[in-house]
């Protein structure tokens, strides 16, 4: 299940994509591509979204696109400035995430 | 607000969710456990979240920015395994379905041999639904290279390397049973190496002392097989039967060391590193054992070479066993694994990428000995197969290992560093600085690791007469031991692959053999690798006499075509694989 966890983001995946839309975490492969013979790449695009959060009653908000949340889908959280109080992101070397809980 | 089971009742909307968590432990909450997400305040800048599972994501065409004539195919994951069966398409776009490794997918490029060598920019696009919405694109910036032709020249003569005398007397010493003793300026007698933990002459009491390597139930590296080669090269046969036989065909509940058991137990499918098809083989070479053979064939199981590759660059080393296993089973076995090529093509683009940065200057650090596991896969693979990357790659992986080594102080840098630096990552992560910290280091502790890379510098030097690499290696060999006794697991790493390494140095073995085959005759029947179907693809055919035309003409350097173990290529080996191609027995005698 660690190994799960352990997708790191690559630097351009903070690109300033429209959303919701497609980002790479992790992509294995190398820079040098021998002619004549086959290489190998992999990577693991995921679904993302932009949110935003109300402290008072710590509901969630999609926003900019037009996902649906889905209750029970694991997601892990990432910020261009600070992530709201209370949640973290990287830490000792594992990626926390959560599942989405629907409001009814 | 009140919760329901799964469901939050309460004031929401469309696109309003709450988030669960399991604490702090980073498992995977459940849709019905976990503890409400609370947050103190809205934070700042944009959020983003990533959806982990049961959301497929489309690739929307064929990469672009390849050279021109590039085709690719795709794979879609199983288990452990990133390559292991075609991808289902929707709408013509390749995607990975649920399971596992959910999302990632398996992109394999074949560029043609003429492509113009230079730097590209290639594309990869996916989209969020199978009608090419929400789309995003990645560039990965690539060199072609030409199809490499490193050439082959031999050294025409040999010598002996520095502390060969030690590493010898080191092997067999017993100066403290069981007990690590000794030190770096003492004489190699009292320097507690492999025999050290196995007594020849009484056998190996008590059997748990053959423990010495083990990391859980399962031994380091070559273990058990160091002590038939210790048999091979003193002559001395007590190694194989008082201490390879039993480290093997032990079954007793507390041996640590039954590789046939645990093997046979495990139907061959194990931890990553597992390592014992060649061992296995060998004792049922030896020992005329078939149980052996049986357990050896079982470890077509093991994960890396039953799935396919693991391009994960933190599965280094089990890609390298998985190709050892792959070599293995085809020399030994007679059985030609489907995911061979796979595992062969992604060992040798893990290490390229070990061996460069990318265009935001991030390298994908390997500790440096498993550099030399990787190594020692490709030339066994090379051996079969000819392949002309070997070299190639290794030298790649020579020079990176040389550009941070203490040549001062003799000692190498395991991990890359410095701390925090793009090349520095611990075992587990990519990229992000070492938690431990001990990246770009050279402890002295490390001296004995760095002998797993030894034989590859030799192979190179045995390959092209580059006598670099032949001191390159002697400075590493050489002090090996300096910082004295040897743990069982340190004894492993420095005998695993030095009896290859010696043989390659010395001219003992040609850069196409490997040691101990066709050397067991001592203990009864000897062995030969050799075979006809040079390209190991499960067929002889013109294929193969192509092959081995190329080597009898100098086109490419002489390995597998050498039927009759002259130690030439001529046309009498190429007649042989013509003779084979129409239907005869390989004659692969002298």
């Amino acid at each position: 299940m660690k190994r799960f966890l352990q997708f790191i983001c690559l630097a351009s995946c903070l690109s300033a994509a429209p959303f919701p839309h497609v980002r790479f975490w992790d992509f294995a492969g190398p820079r040098t591509v021998i002619a004549g013979s086959r290489s190998f790449f992999a990577t693991t695009p995921l679904f993302a979204f932009n949110f935003t959060v109300d402290p008072a009653t710590s509901i969630f908000t999609v926003t900019g696109g037009t996902y649906t949340p889905v209750n029970g889908a694991i997601l892990t959280a990432e910020s261009s400035g600070t992530l709201p109080g209370g949640m973290y992101t990287y830490v000792d070397g594992f990626w926390p995430n959560w599942d989405v809980s629907m409001l009814a | 607000m009140a919760e329901l089971g799964c469901l939050d009742v309460g004031v929401g909307g469309p696109g309003t969710f709450h988030l669960k968590q399991d604490g702090n432990n980073y498992s995977l909450p459940g849709p019905c456990t976990g503890t409400l997400q609370t947050v103190s305040d809205s934070g700042t800048g944009i959020h983003t979240a990533s959806l982990y599972q049961n959301v497929n994501i489309f690739l929307n065409s064929d990469p672009t920015g390849f050279p021109a004539g590039t085709t690719f195919t795709y794979m879609a994951p199983y288990t452990t395994s990133e390559c292991n069966h075609p991808a289902p398409a929707s709408n013509g776009r390749v995607y990975s379905p649920s399971g596992p490794l959910n999302g990632t997918i398996c992109i394999i490029a074949s560029v043609p041999s003429n492509a113009v060598p230079g730097t590209m920019t290639t594309h990869f696009t996916f989209c969020g639904t199978s009608t090419g919405a929400n789309c995003t694109t990645f560039d990965w910036v690539i060199e072609v290279v030409a199809p490499p032709n490193v050439t082959y020249a031999p050294p025409t003569s040999f010598t002996s390397p520095p502390g060969l005398a030690y590493w010898e007397g080191v092997m067999t010493a017993r100066p403290c049973p069981g007990s690590l003793c000794g030190n770096g300026s003492a004489p190699a007698s009292s320097i507690s190496g492999p025999a050290n933990y196995c007594d020849p002459l009484t056998g190996p009491s008590p059997v748990n002392s053959l423990g010495a390597a083990t990391s859980a139930t399962v031994s380091f590296y070559g273990w058990n097989l160091l002590f038939d080669n210790m048999a091979i090269y003193t002559g001395n046969p007590v190694y194989r039967s008082g201490c390879f036989q039993v480290g093997m065909g032990h079954s007793g509940t507390t041996d640590l060391q039954s590789v046939r058991s645990y093997v046979i137990n495990n139907g061959g499918n194990m931890i990553g590193y597992a390592h014992f098809t060649e061992s296995l083989f060998r004792a049922c070479q030896v020992f005329n054992d078939p149980s052996y053979c049986a357990a050896g064939l079982l470890m077509q199981n093991n994960y890396m070479i039953a799935y396919g590759p693991k391009l994960a660059h933190t599965y280094l080393r089990e890609n390298a066993y998985g190709l050892d296993d792959a070599v293995a089973l085809r020399k030994y076995g007679n059985l030609t694994m489907p995911h061979w090529t796979d595992v062969r093509d992604g060992l040798y683009g893990m290490v390229l990428r070990a061996t460069e940065s990318d265009a935001s200057g991030v390298r994908y650090n390997q500790q440096q000995f498993q550099m030399g596991l990787a190594a020692h896969a490709l030339i066994a693979d090379w051996q079969l197969s000819s392949d002309p990357r070997a070299p190639y790659a290794i030298k790649r992986a020579l020079d990176r290992v040389w550009a941070d080594y203490d040549s001062t102080n003799h000692v190498w840098m395991n991990i890359e560093g410095p701390d925090a630096s793009p090349w520095c990552s611990s075992s587990f992560l990519w990229f992000v600085s070492d938690p431990i910290g001990n990246c770009g280091q050279r402890p002295l502790a490390w001296q004995s690791l760095q002998m797993m890379v030894v034989h590859a510098f030799w192979w190179y030097y045995a390959y092209t007469g580059d006598t670099q690499y032949r001191d390159k290696g002697d400075d590493l060999f050489a002090h090996a031991f300096d910082q004295g006794g040897l743990t069982g697991k340190q004894a492993s790493e420095i005998y695993y692959d030095s009896f290859n390494a010696v043989g390659w140095r010395t001219g003992t073995l040609k850069v196409n053999q490997w040691y101990g085959d066709g050397l067991t005759s001592f203990a009864g029947g000897g062995q030969s690798s050799a075979s006809c179907d040079l390209n190991a693809d499960g067929h002889v055919n013109v294929i193969d006499v192509q092959l081995a035309t190329n080597q009898a003409l100098a086109i490419s350097a002489c390995g597998n075509g050498d039927l009759n173990g002259d130690g030439s290529c001529t046309v009498v080996d190429v007649m042989r694989v013509v003779s084979a191609s129409l239907g005869a027995t390989c004659n692969t005698g002298p």
